[in-house]
This record gives structure tokens, sequence and C-alpha cells, in this order.
């Protein structure tokens, strides 16, 4: 039996063996068997052995090693590059950072994370800006209406350009109400993060609780994104076990291929 | 034994307050596989309304234009399958149908790129295997995979400068064999600035986007497939216009693939029949309702029995509270 990955045999036994292990994971859902146990340490060995080499042949075989040696065509038309061997430099430079493991060699890993916390300081002031500008910007919305003739924004179905762009340029009084709770909550959501001085007045105290039930609100719809984040995480799980490999895999299987 | 006897029985009250963690996981796990097979079964396919954001991701997907290039950004792993591997499945098919050139890299995780590449083997077979047969997507030619970047920020910081210095060290071999570098390839070989992309589409359960969005976000239209549990924290991301489309996981995955199904018509309609050119046409005839729909009534399946629970526990609460008085 030739093991290939077109082969239907091959395919079942990866199959299986995927199937056993999902069902053995989630024995630790009733308590921490030694099947979980070991499974869990397969895992990590699997998942660290498979980047260890991944990072080779997909990272540093092209960004370094392929620049330091360079390459001569085995053919006409395939790449050729001349090598540069200041690229060999990086290397002691990466192996600096392994003295962090040293007590008396220690201070020779400040060198490579200087450098990266170097690189990542000068990035992010331009990208500080890049990311929160639009959003600073985007909260400042308009809140009282353009146009009274109407409560809410009329249909743009079969108008010609110019009539949706007029549409587009007003503001309806729907649009600015939302606009006004928008920025209802975001004052009092940044007035509940005011912690330089006390509030004194009433209106403050009440502003800065309203924002504190904002916030709960915000937290409560993240809490059930993450509930269907972990169900469509274990239905997958079980398309795998039930569909996949019992309904599909298996019959295909005794029938031969 | 004594003991026993001695605890005070427990009221109805605490008693539905008090179902044992293992009976709740059991229940899910039934309901679930229950529903999963009757789903797979019977086909049933429960209906979905597309979000604005979902719709606006798949308009501009849906309009690159044949032989454009495209950015896939993945960190799907088969742990995410659920969630992101519906996501990859459609955009991959849509991509292929549309002929649209794609460039596939991750800086996740190195697994990435493998679970994505065994994703377009197995579209590919459905090619294939399609009736009438449509020709397969091919490496070098329609996709190139650039691999693991093990630092994306810096990586992204320079494809916004230079996208050929990024990139350039990256080799592929080509149809016949020889390894050249990824420019040459029909996918790059036009992109000069990464403003050349047509779209960037990450697809991933982390949170790339303060990273993408403040580095290439100004220079080319990002749409992000995220998991569930990020999309309220990306929706700031779209509101503000630095995202031009979203998808929320797993219900973001049944709505593409419910668009691809219906196209939205000139008004903005799903499944409309207004006149005129299409806002984004659908794929009539074809494999549209995939992995993700296949999931969705388990889905609402899973979600009632959470109701039902937390309205068990808060009868429970009241019923113990009005012993109480």
């Amino acid at each position: 039996m030739a093991l290939s990955l077109d082969n239907a045999n091959y395919q079942f036994i990866k199959m299986t063996a995927g199937a056993i292990v999902t069902l053995g994971i989630y024995t630790v859902l009733y308590k921490e068997t030694k099947i979980y146990r070991f499974l869990e340490h397969m895992f990590l060995g699997l998942a660290a052995g498979l980047s260890l080499t991944l990072l080779w042949t997909q990272t540093l075989h092209d960004l370094w090693w392929g620049r330091m040696v360079g390459k001569t065509a085995d053919k006409p038309g395939e790449w050729s590059q001349n090598g540069a061997w200041a690229w060999v430099l990086l290397l002691p430079l990466a192996g600096m950072a392994y003295t962090i493991f040293s007590r008396k060699h220690n201070w020779m890993s400040r060198v490579p994370i200087g450098i990266l916390i170097g690189i990542t300081a000068g990035q992010a002031i331009q990208n500080w800006f890049n990311q929160y500008g639009p959003q600073v910007e985007n909260s400042i919305k308009p809140v009282i209406p353009t146009d009274w003739s109407r409560m809410t924004v009329p249909s743009k179905s079969g108008l010609t350009p110019e009539a949706i762009a007029t549409i587009d340029n007003n503001l309806y009084l729907s649009q600015a109400i939302n606009n006004l709770i928008f920025l209802a909550t975001l004052l009092c959501v940044l007035s509940y993060f005011i912690f330089c001085t006390d509030f004194k007045t009433k209106f403050m105290t009440r502003m800065s609780s309203t924002g504190r039930l904002v916030l709960m609100v915000g937290f409560g719809a993240i809490f059930g994104t993450t509930i269907m984040t972990r169900f469509g995480l274990l239905i997958d799980r079980m398309y795998f076990v039930w569909i996949e490999w019992l309904m599909e895999s298996l019959p295909r299987m005794v029938r031969g291929g | 034994m004594d003991d026993q006897m001695d605890k005070p029985k427990k009221s109805l009250g605490e008693k539905l307050q008090s179902v044992s963690r293992n009976a709740l996981y059991l229940t899910l796990f039934g309901v679930v596989s229950i529903s999963l097979v009757l789903s797979h079964w019977m086909g049933i396919q429960v209906p979905s309304q597309p979000q604005d954001c979902t719709k606006d991701a798949y308009k501009i997907l849906r309009n690159i234009p044949e032989g454009q290039t495209m950015v896939i950004d993945t960190g799907t792993t088969n742990a995410s399958r659920g969630e992101s591997g519906c996501q990859m499945e459609a955009t991959l098919r849509m991509m292929m149908r549309e002929k649209v050139k794609f460039v596939l890299y991750t800086w996740v995780e190195p697994q990435c790129v493998e679970v994505a590449k065994s994703m377009i083997a197995k579209i590919n077979v459905e090619r294939r295997t399609a009736k009438p047969p449509q020709p397969e997507y091919r490496e070098w030619d329609d996709y190139v995979i650039l691999g693991f970047f093990p630092d994306g920020g810096t990586m992204l910081q320079t494809v916004a400068s230079n996208i050929r210095e990024a990139w350039g060290a990256k080799k592929e071999k080509d149809t016949a064999g020889n390894e050249r570098g990824v420019f040459e390839s029909p996918v790059l070989q036009n992109v000069r600035r990464v403003e050349d992309l047509k779209a960037y589409v990450p697809i991933s359960p982390t949170n790339l986007m303060p990273t993408i969005v403040s580095r290439v976000g100004r220079k080319v239209p990002v749409i992000s497939m995220c998991a569930g549990v990020m999309f309220p924290e990306q929706y700031n991301y779209y509101k503000s216009g630095q995202l031009k489309g979203l998808l929320n996981g797993l219900l973001g995955a049944v709505e593409l693939e419910s668009l691809m199904d219906k196209g939205i018509d000139a008004d903005g309609v799903v499944g409309g029949k207004a006149a005129g050119a299409p806002l984004a046409a659908s794929f009539p005839g074809q494999k549209n309702m995939a992995r993700a729909s296949d999931y969705y009534f388990a889905f609402c399946c899973a979600m009632a029995l959470l109701l039902v629970t937390i309205l068990v526990g808060n009868v429970g609460m009241m019923l113990e509270r009005r012993g109480a008085r």
C-alpha cells in the first residue's frame, strides 16, 4: 500500500487519527485524563517541530540563506543571484539573544532586543496616528439635521446619481438621533476614564455611571460573540467526526476507495 | 451515609440552578451532533439576512476585474476551521471563479500556509469534478505562496513603502519547475506598488487589524474576515472607514455564501431582480452554499440551547427567591 496524499487508505488513516485525537482532547471536559495529557504533549511537540521546519523552509532559506550564499542557475531561465556575505553578520547578532539564559553573558542579549525595540518604536508613532486618527475623526459627527422635511433617509432605488448624491449629503432626523446617541455614549464612556479628579457634581457622577453601564453592554456583546466563536469551533470538530469521518470517509473506505 | 441522609433536600429552584457541568456538556454535544447529522441528511438551509459590512465585502470582492491581484493574509489553522476555514473556502471559491490572482502568506503561524494549501487543493478537486469541469487554479500562474514572515509589522511597513523590496527575496517554482523570483510570476509581474493590489483580505481568528490598517490601510482596500470574538472590536475600524468590509465569524461566512448564491441587485437588495447591472452578481448554478451553511443549523440549535439554559437558570433563581420570602 503506497502512502500518497491521493491514496484513499492514507486519507482514512489520517482522518481516523484526527477523530481519535479530537475525542481524546474533549475528554478534558469530564476531567483531566491521561489521554488528554498525552495528546496535549503530543500536540505541543508536533507544533514545535513543524514550526521549526517551516521557519527554515518558508522564511530563513529565502530571506537569509539564499541572500547570503547566492545561487547559480542550473537551467536556463532559472533564478540566479550573487551571494552577499554580509548577511552572515546576522547570525552572531541573533545568537546574542540566547545569551539571556546565561547570568554572566546576558548583557549581550540587550543588543538584539534594543534593535527590535528601536524598530518598533520608530514605527509606532506614525502607525498610532494611522490606526486611531480616522476613528477620532469619525467620532466627530453632526447632530443637527439639514433636511427636516422627512424623518428617515429616503430610498435611493431608481434615482439618478445626482439625486443619490443629494441624499448622501443631507442629514435626516433619524441619522441625527443616531449621531446624538453615539456622541452621548462616547462622552459618557470617556468621562468614566477620567481618574485625575473627583467628580463633585451630580451631572458628572451620573455621566460616569452611565459610561460604566454602556461599557457593560459592550462587554456583554463581546462575551456573546465569544460564545458564538466557541460554538463554531465545536460544531466544526463534531462535523469532522460525524460527517467527514464517520459518514463520508468510513463508507468510502469500506467500498474500497 | 448518615451525612447524606442529613443533607437538606434541594428545592426545585436550587436544582434548576445547579445542573451538573457534565450534563450540560453532554446535552450540547448531543444537540450539536444530532442537528449536524439531520442537516446533512435532509439538506436543511437556514436563511440569513446579510449585514451591511458583509455586503460591502462581497461588493468589493465580486467586482475585482479578472486577472488582477489581491492578497490573502491567512491566520487560519485547523483549530479555527469552524470560522476562518469557512471564510477562507468561500473566498477561494469566489477568487477562482472570477479568475482573480492572489498572493498568499502568513505572519501568524507557519502552519497557516500549509492549511491554506490543503484548502486550495480541496477546491481544485471540486473544480475538476464539477459539471462542466472547471480548470484548476495553478501555483505560479494563478497564485503565489510567500510563506511565513516572522515579523508582520515590519514586513507590512516595507510593503507600504516598497513592495518589491519586501517580497523580492521570495522564490517560487514556475510551471516548468525552475526556481524564480515571485515578481516574475504572472501574479505579481504587474504589481509595482501596494496600490496595484485590488484588495487585502486578512482571514484570521487573531486580531491583525491594528498592524494592517495602520500600515497599508490607506493604500489598499482592507476586508477583514475575523472570528466572532474579534468582531465587536473590529467593527470600529469598519465604521471609521478603515475597513471596507467585515465578516463576523461563522455568521459572516454564512452571509457570504448566501450572497454568492443570491447576489445584490442594482437597488442594493439581496436576491432582488431590479433592472440594471447588479451591484454584485451571484454565481448561479454553482456550489455556493458550502461548509458554513452546513454548520448553520447546528449553530442555531446550539444558540437555542444556550437561551433555554439561561432561561432555566433564571426561572430557578426566581423560584428560589420566592421560596425564601
